[in-house]
């Protein structure tokens, strides 16, 4: 690959979407737009830069997005997160909000619906304490196309079992010939959109939650802070931010602070 | 040290699932089906109990009644592990008192994410 071909990619990738692309990992390069490539009938990646280079807004742009973002997501990711939420925050947000009766959680960057959904059915487990209480899952991602299969909710075996008790498996799916639908019931309290954590976010509402979770991992430090300064902007006063286990803000942000006892779980200031 | 029953009626499935739990920090004791499996619980009663459905003999489904009957034979946790994916086996298996399932394929990370979920690790 040229060392212009790197460039002009790598700097197209970062402001489209804020992934960094370093040069030690430019073998991800390669092994990922190799199909785009193909699928374009293009010989090799410095044509496909020349692509980009003069049509930035094309198909094939939005292509090599697509191909660069890793959607890697399970069921209760983590587990302790999710338990966190269950057990220490929806009691607090119950207690908290008896007058308004509704909770808005946001799950940013939410990949294919994996982690939306497991708020849901969290929700969905404590119906009866929630009755009468609106409870809202915002989910967004920038990639449209894992936004369909989000939609969709039909997961593999594979993707089932992966996290997800199979108590849980068999009260809130339906096994069709394609593989494990969510129930309705499950769906109802998520409402899915496109939008890029680069831009402004563009939400009327604001949150009683936000999970951020394994996404910033792959942003420069000047890009996560601006993203959580946006985020910040969308929680409501001590409201709750979640970030994925390898990610902090120490270094990024003075809006959040760490909650004790709770690993990965931030409130506004 | 605790003690993780592998039943299988096949040895190489036997033998890979033994190496996993045991990489997991447990003694794994083995099994070929259903009889063998009762004797050994009869025997000393197992931490975790990873088991096949489909054997001669006694089946898991079968065993796993049987077991729930026994002193102490509420104690084991138990996890399925087979190539019956219907909904309906799940529900006889839960019924029946199992802790979890695994559909195969699995590897050593499923295994592990599922002793976690039941609390044995
Ligand atoms: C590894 S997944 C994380 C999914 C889920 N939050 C979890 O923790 O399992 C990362 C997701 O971030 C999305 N993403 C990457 N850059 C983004 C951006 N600039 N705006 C919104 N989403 C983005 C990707 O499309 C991908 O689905």
């Amino acid at each position: 690959m040229k060392t212009e071909t790197f460039k002009i990619l790598s700097e197209f990738i970062k402001k489209r979407s804020g992934i960094v692309i370093v040069e030690e990992k430019i073998y991800l390069l390669e092994s990922r737009l190799d199909k785009v490539c193909g699928d374009h009938n293009l010989a090799n990646l410095d044509e496909l830069a020349l692509k980009i280079k003069t049509s930035p807004l094309s198909a094939i742009a939005s292509d090599v997005i697509e191909a660069m973002t890793t959607n890697e997501t399970y069921f209760y990711r983590d587990s302790t997160p999710f338990v966190d939420f269950e057990k220490k925050i929806l009691p607090e947000l119950i207690e908290l909000k008896g007058t308004r009766k509704a909770i808005n959680v946001l799950s940013a960057a939410c990949s294919s619906g994996q982690e939306p959904y497991t708020l849901s059915m969290i929700f969905e487990e404590n119906k009866t304490l929630l009755q009468g209480w609106r409870t809202d899952i915002t989910a967004f991602d920038l990639s449209n196309d894992i936004l369909d299969i989000a939609k969709e909710g039909v997961y593999t075996q594979f993707e089932v079992q992966r996290g997800l008790p199979v108590n849980l498996l068999v009260k809130y799916f339906d096994q069709n010939n394609k593989g494990w639908r969510v129930k309705d019931e499950v769906k109802k309290h998520v409402t899915f959109k496109q939008q890029n954590l680069l831009e402004p976010l563009n939400f009327i509402q604001k949150f009683d939650v936000v999970f951020l979770r394994n996404v910033l991992i792959y942003f420069d430090v000047e890009t996560k802070t601006k993203i959580l300064s946006e985020i910040r902007k969308k929680l409501v006063p001590e409201g709750y931010l979640f970030l994925g286990s390898s990610e902090t803000i120490i270094g990024i942000t003075d809006e959040f602070k760490a909650v004790e006892g709770m690993r990965g779980i931030y409130k506004a200031k | 040290m605790k003690k993780c029953l592998v039943v299988d009626d096949s040895k190489v499935i036997r033998m890979v699932a033994s190496k996993i739990v045991t990489e997991l920090g447990f003694d794994a004791i083995e099994a070929v089906d259903g009889v063998e499996a009762y004797n050994s619980c009869q025997d000393s009663m197992p931490d975790v109990i990873l088991l096949d459905w489909n054997m001669p003999n006694k089946n898991g489904l079968e065993f796993l009644r049987d077991l729930r009957n026994m002193p102490n034979g509420g104690n084991p946790i138990v996890i399925f592990v087979t190539t019956e994916n219907g909904v309906d086996h799940i529900q006889k298996a839960l019924e029946a008192g199992a802790n979890e399932y695994i559909m195969k394929p699995f590897d050593a990370d499923l295994i592990r994410m599922k002793f976690e979920q039941t609390g044995i690790l």
